[in-house]
């Protein structure tokens, strides 16, 4: 019988990332599109792709301009009562309009059209451009001048770029650069901050709000929150940004070029330790010495708990999950549970990580979702499973209890892990290791 | 405007009709493209995915390779699945980016089938036409692969009482199982092989057929191909109407009112004119349709709409006592006073026939 390709950890962790097997790279293979991939790997359907991302911008409308086949899979979100489907128009381009290029100003045509028609009148028009407009070299800067010059709102461009995507340039940096990219000078707000990164907000109980006000930072501003196009104008009064996402690294640099606004990078992380020493290193940053101990102790109670109740316990997890799957794993190896299997290909930066996984779980299989041998992957390929987390490992497991932990309420900090923690413990709950339906 | 979606999604484009008429014929699937247009059709356009596996892949085309035109990357990528797979083909699918790049799909598959040593076939989609064009190519570009023009496969190859059910797909049909359309026996045949829906012996096995039926106009192509190099006849015709949710309540309500509207693809639609016609012989029934619209069932008050905007104008233009069409296109005039049908078109809304609405 043929298998899946994977990888134990050992092996990795002891390979030169420049010899690691092609099989983990996605561009040097042809790619298995499995429902554990959607949403990562095509989002439209699932998941956060550029035309959703797009629309995080508030009071905008979305037009799309391309063959019929790139809005397709928007039917799943654009339903006619969805936020998504009330604010989303598409431009079809047939051959012809590709050949010669006169769909070019029809886009004007459109958005105009758009603008007259749209109720509330929208502020923004996000023109999302796809690989055909990439390969042709459509200027999106002067498109968006000439919209908005006809139309009185602002233009923006979205590029779906999907050739892109292991460029310098990805579809989903770019688009984050693009949503910061209407804001303007102004004096700064010693008591703003800003979270970039997602599109959606934190937990409102994370307790990275409380501990920025204690420091007498309460004005905090979230992208995904903002209702109007006024509330979004004051993030570029904030005193600093704090980047959760390394794809919003472009955008902050931007914002620190155009506005001095400084950004410091924060990695999500569901491991004790790094939570409280990132959250030192914030203060330090910030000359405000956090007040972290009764977190803390709450987290180590609730851990040793955890640790107690589910020691030894067989996880798989993957892609697909508001978490870093490495970190995941290494979050879990730590607390006494196995993790058999990690469906992610890792990054060579992630070697650390992967060094770490080894020590403790050496024959732990990495997966590349993408392979296309995945999809020879069967379930009793690996026996005594208890839970899967994750849209991927719940693929490969689909009778497995799962705990999807893929909101759109981003966890983060001590709040992520206790959410985490408390997730994996209901969907457990009340039989440990019984096979079954979560 | 022309072309501008207000309200409507797009509907499903050739590359998912390619895939669906290949779906479940064991061969190897290479969608030429970087990953959003296979994220189409396996997350959307292909209700068996989630059911079936079958080897789709993305060639996951990158700006370089489009750039350079480095079109050997499908050779190097294809290499040891062949060996895996054992596939009985292997099909290269057409997209925006190769279309735009001009790639040689006629070249690349003669260079493939050389040095792969299998039938190798490629459907020249462009993602700016409808999936019944690709379904329709797909079909073609497989007979004239297996059974050429100058092939020796007879006209008078032993017919053996076997019925072939052509133009079947989700996309369609709105249905996911063979089971499911074979509901009973058509035309008193007792073996019956929608294409589409079975395996590839049954594809190979065409030449035997004693009658087609041609359910969609995606399958028609194919049924004239047949009658031409094997002799099959073919009827035109959906007889798989027991499919439709709603079909003895929509027969009930269409047999007291007298203009009705009828919105799906075209021979579907057509049936249900015939059937709605045999029980309220009064009513002025009008066939409409997006895709396909063949001349055989054409009638004259047919109308094949080229827009959203077509369609608006057209309903505020007519009026019906009944419209039976998918409800998604309601969207398009919410306001209209008639009863309606809901009618799901999986190409239209991507939903299954079994998700019709029981609201009229």
């Amino acid at each position: 019988m043929t298998s899946p390709f994977f990888v134990s950890a050992q092996t990795l962790s002891q390979t030169d990332p420049k010899d690691w097997p092609k099989d983990l790279i996605s561009s040097q293979n042809l790619i298995y599109s499995s429902k554990a991939t959607l949403a990562f790997n095509s989002p439209g359907a699932e998941g956060f792709g550029v035309k959703r991302a797009a629309l995080t911008m508030p009071e905008s409308v979305l037009l799309l301009f391309s063959p019929g086949c790139c809005g397709r899979n928007t039917s799943a979100i654009g339903g006619p009562t969805s936020q998504y489907g009330q604010r989303t128009y598409y431009l079809l381009l047939d051959e012809t309009d590709i050949v010669t290029g006169r769909y070019l100003p029809k886009i004007v045509e459109a958005a105009s059209e758009i603008m007259a028609m749209a109720k509330p009148k929208p502020k923004v028009i996000m023109l999302c451009s796809t690989c055909v407009d990439a390969l042709l070299g459509t200027d999106m800067e002067q498109l968006c001048r000439k919209v908005e010059e006809k139309c009185s709102c602002h233009a923006l461009a979205a590029t779906m770029y999907a050739l892109t995507r292991e460029g310098h340039l990805p579809p989903m940096v770019a688009v984050r650069r693009t949503l910061y990219s209407l804001l303007k000078k102004q004096p700064k707000d010693p008591r703003a901050a800003n979270i970039l990164g997602f599109f959606t907000g934190l937990d409102k109980n994370c307790e990275l709000y409380e501990l920025l006000a204690c420091g007498g930072i309460d004005r905090v501003y979230e992208l995904g929150c903002m209702d109007n196009l006024k509330a979004y104008h004051k993030m570029s009064s904030a005193n600093f940004n704090l980047v959760l996402h390394s794809e919003a690294r472009l955008a902050a640099d931007d914002m620190e070029k155009n506005f001095q606004i400084p950004a410091i990078e924060l990695f999500r992380t569901y491991q004790l330790s790094k939570i409280t020493n990132q959250y030192k290193i914030l203060g330090q940053i910030l000359g405000l010495k956090f007040k972290l101990q009764g977190y803390e102790g709450e987290g180590n109670v609730l851990t040793e708990k955890f640790s107690q109740d589910f020691k030894g316990i067989n996880v798989a997890l993957g892609e697909g999950v508001n978490a870093d799957p490495l970190d995941l794993a290494l979050t879990l190896l730590r607390l006494g549970l196995n993790v058999p299997e990690i469906f992610a290909a890792p990054a060579p930066t992630q070697l650390p990580q992967l060094k770490a996984i080894a020590d403790l779980s050496p024959d732990t299989k990495i997966y590349s979702n993408l392979h296309p041998s995945m999809m020879f992957y069967e379930d009793n390929l690996a026996q005594n499973i208890d839970i899967t987390i994750g849209l991927a490992a719940n693929y490969y497991h689909q009778e497995c209890k799962n705990l999807l932990f893929n909101s759109d309420e981003q966890p983060f900090g001590y709040q992520g892990l206790k959410k985490l923690l408390s997730g994996l413990r209901n969907t457990l709950a009340p039989k440990r290791n019984s096979r079954g339906k979560g | 405007m022309h072309k501008l979606l207000t309200v409507l999604t797009p509907f499903a484009p050739d590359q998912s009709g390619a895939v669906a008429a290949l779906f479940q014929l064991g061969g190897i699937i290479i969608i030429c493209d970087a990953g959003g247009c296979t994220g189409n059709i396996c997350g959307f356009d292909e209700p068996r995915w989630r059911e079936k596996k079958s080897a789709i892949f993305s060639l996951g085309l990158r700006d370089i390779d489009a750039i350079l035109g480095r079109d050997d990357r499908l050779i190097d990528k294809t290499g040891n699945l062949i060996e895996i797979f054992k596939p009985n083909f292997l099909a290269l699918i057409g997209t925006p980016v190769p279309t735009v790049i001009g790639t040689d799909y006629a070249g690349l598959a003669k260079i493939a089938e050389k040095k792969f040593n299998i039938p190798v076939i490629n459907v020249p989609c462009t993602g700016t036409r409808y999936y019944d064009v690709g379904v329709e190519e797909a079909w073609t570009a497989l007979l004239e692969k297996f059974f050429p023009e100058n092939s020796t496969t007879p006209k008078s190859t032993p017919k053996t009482h076997i019925a072939g059910v052509l133009g079947a797909t989700p996309l369609d049909l709105g249905v996911t199982e063979y089971n499911e359309i074979i509901l009973e026996n058509i035309a008193g045949y007792t073996d019956i092989r929608p294409i589409g829906f079975t395996n590839f012996d049954d594809f190979l096995a065409i030449p035997s057929f004693t009658h087609n039926f041609v359910i969609s106009n995606s399958g028609l192509k194919l049924a004239k191909l047949c009658q031409e190099k094997f002799g099959t006849p073919y009827t035109i015709n959906f007889p798989l109407y027991k499919l439709i949710k709603n079909f003895p309540f929509l027969l009930d309500e269409a047999s007291f009112v007298k203009r009705i509207l009828i919105i799906h693809e075209q021979i579907l639609a057509d049936t249900l004119r015939t059937m709605i016609l045999s029980v309220n012989r009064k009513a002025i029934v009008t066939v409409g349709t997006f895709f396909k619209q063949a001349m055989e069932n054409h009638k004259t008050n047919d109308k094949k709409f080229d827009s959203e905007q077509a369609l608006r104008d057209f309903l505020h233009k007519q009026k019906f006592d009944l419209i039976i069409a998918d409800v998604a296109l309601k969207r398009v005039h919410p306001s209209i006073k008639c009863c309606w049908i809901d009618l799901p078109h999986f190409a239209v809304s991507g939903r299954l026939l079994s998700d019709a609405e029981e609201f009229y």
